[in-house]
């Protein structure tokens, strides 16, 4: 399986892919990614696309992309800045504090929507090569239900290509027939772990992901004496007491992140 | 009164009864350091995420009851009802990473957090999810917000190294440190045998900026160490700090059995 490497990437907060937010689906879930992704090219960070244009990009009606729209502004996931040329123009803001008794949302458009204030406001979010939010993932909701976009979601979460070489071990990897899924990962999917792996065995054969056996090493020179990635098992040598772990990697990845692994690792990944 | 000697063990005081046991350790509550290291660090992301998914649902619930960010003196209460065997769980760090969720994002400081409780209830077979209920409370004005959520429980672990075979140490002082306290534990010779299975600690300090949790921390693996507190039913921690002069600092330890 070849890697597609990318070169531009774009960022949706976490909890987008988890149950924080229930009414966050079907049509507004698809719209709100398909506005990350141009927002996260656009040099000034709006949203200008017409209503036509927008709904063909979903693959919706105009009306049904307008009434996604419209819910995403009035719970603060998106706010209309101005309009040119008969075009409204829309920001993206960090995601609203959702109050679930009370079916409430609290705006939070007073934290800045950049990668270091959401770092540093615990608001971690996920990175996304672009190429993975085109097409059918936004255009075919009969194949990619909501599920399937949220898992393919927590796994670019979880897929630290430098530290795991793919999607952390903790969270999901293959285990001889089957797989290793977090609690986590059922929880915030809302699912039985049987759900998810027939999932990730269809994103397999969809091409977003790979199996790759990997090297995992204890660091002797930790007092935590974890367990550390060092390379693919095909390029790398093999000490007693090494693990071999097969892990989740996907296959559109950022070029950067991919040199960065390359860069830990001595250049021990096979892509 | 006079002045423990940094070298020597602290002077320890037991007292056991009908309900439990009362300990005292006369010397300044002393707190867990991190480990160190050169290197750059990475934390674990699941612990990460559910930090962030506890951040969210507290502010929520701040947020619905119109209240501002807590400045004053906390109170924080937790429960964790789970099907998950208390041997499987540390409770005091998953309330670390509970604190940590909190932190800044609904209270300016959780060295504001001078009184908190974390319990584990058995869930119903029928129904295995785990819950978490959590409570904060302004001790000075008396407002307060609760949430809870399906989730499970997860531990603070502690940031390791980003390079491969790059080191990190116990931090030394804290290591010494828990040396003695151990030490002042085996110099008596108490007869009991008997495991509690609930701790309270109560830390009298001169210095406000002392985490409760991080003081717990430094005793806590101590008790069941030495067998005062079990390993494999624990099922509640209380923690609280109050402000004293220098020379009045201890540490007063509750154990109680269920």
């Amino acid at each position: 399986m070849s890697i597609q490497l990318s070169k531009n990437t774009f960022f949706v907060d976490r909890t987008v892919f988890g149950n924080t937010f229930p009414e966050l689906k079907g049509d507004r879930l698809r719209i709100y990614l398909l506005m990350c992704r141009v927002v996260g090219t656009n040099p000034n960070g709006s949203f200008f696309m017409s209503l036509d244009s927008t709904a063909k990009e979903v693959n919706i009606s105009m009306k049904l992309t307008r009434n996604a729209i419209e819910w995403l502004c009035r719970n603060f996931f998106i706010k209309k800045v101005g309009s040119r040329c008969q075009v409204n123009v829309y920001k993206v803001m960090v995601v609203p504090d959702y109050h679930l008794p009370t079916d409430t949302y609290y705006s939070n458009e007073q934290i800045q929507r950049d990668r270091v204030t959401m770092k540093s406001t615990q608001n971690g979010y996920c990175e996304f090569p672009i190429e993975v939010m085109q097409g059918s993932i936004l255009r075919n909701q009969t194949k990619w239900t909501d599920r399937r976009v949220k898992l393919l979601g927590q796994l670019y979460l979880y897929h630290w290509i430098d530290i795991y070489g793919g999607v952390d071990p903790e969270a999901a990897h293959f285990k001889n027939n089957t797989m290793h899924i977090s609690e986590l990962l059922t929880y915030t999917l809302g699912c039985h772990t049987n759900d998810i792996k027939h999932i990730v065995k269809w994103l397999q054969r969809e091409g977003y992901l790979t199996r790759v056996k990997t090297v995992y090493r204890e660091n002797q020179n930790s007092c935590h004496k974890e367990l550390q990635f060092i390379g693919d098992a095909i390029k790398t040598n093999q000490q007693p007491g090494d693990f071999l772990i097969d892990v989740i990697r996907l296959t559109c990845i950022p070029d950067l992140k991919l040199n960065d692994a390359q860069n830990r690792t001595g250049g021990k990944l096979a892509v | 009164m006079k002045q423990a000697n940094p070298l020597h063990p602290p002077e320890l005081k037991i007292k056991e009864n009908q309900a439990g046991m009362i300990m005292q350790l006369i010397h300044e509550p002393k707190t867990l350091e991190r480990p160190s290291t050169n290197d750059k660090l990475i934390q674990y992301h699941s612990m990460m995420y559910f930090q962030q998914l506890i951040m969210k649902k507290a502010r929520a619930a701040l947020r619905a009851k119109s209240l501002s960010i807590f400045k004053n003196d906390i109170a924080v209460e937790i429960e964790i009802v789970s099907v998950q065997s208390p041997n499987s769980l540390k409770l005091e760090l998953v309330l670390k990473s509970i604190f940590d969720a909190l932190n800044k994002s609904v209270i300016t400081d959780d060295h504001l957090i001078s009184n908190a409780q974390v319990w584990l209830y058995s869930g119903q077979k029928r129904y295995p999810k785990t819950k978490i209920h959590v409570r904060v409370e302004d001790l000075a004005t008396r407002d307060y917000f609760h949430f809870s959520c399906e989730i499970p429980a997860i531990e603070k672990r502690e940031a390791v190294t980003y390079n491969i075979a790059s080191t990190m140490h116990r931090h030394a002082s804290s290591a010494a440190e828990i040396k003695l306290i151990e030490q002042a534990f085996s110099n008596l010779q108490t007869g009991s045998t008997k495991q509690h299975e609930i701790c309270h600690m109560l830390f009298l300090t001169s210095d406000p900026k002392k985490d409760v949790d991080n003081m717990l921390l430094m005793y806590i693996d101590v008790l069941r160490r030495q067998g005062y507190l079990s390993r494999a039913d624990n099922i509640g921690i209380g923690m609280y700090k109050r402000h004293v002069d220098k020379s009045d600092e201890r540490v007063h330890i509750n154990l109680v059995s269920k």
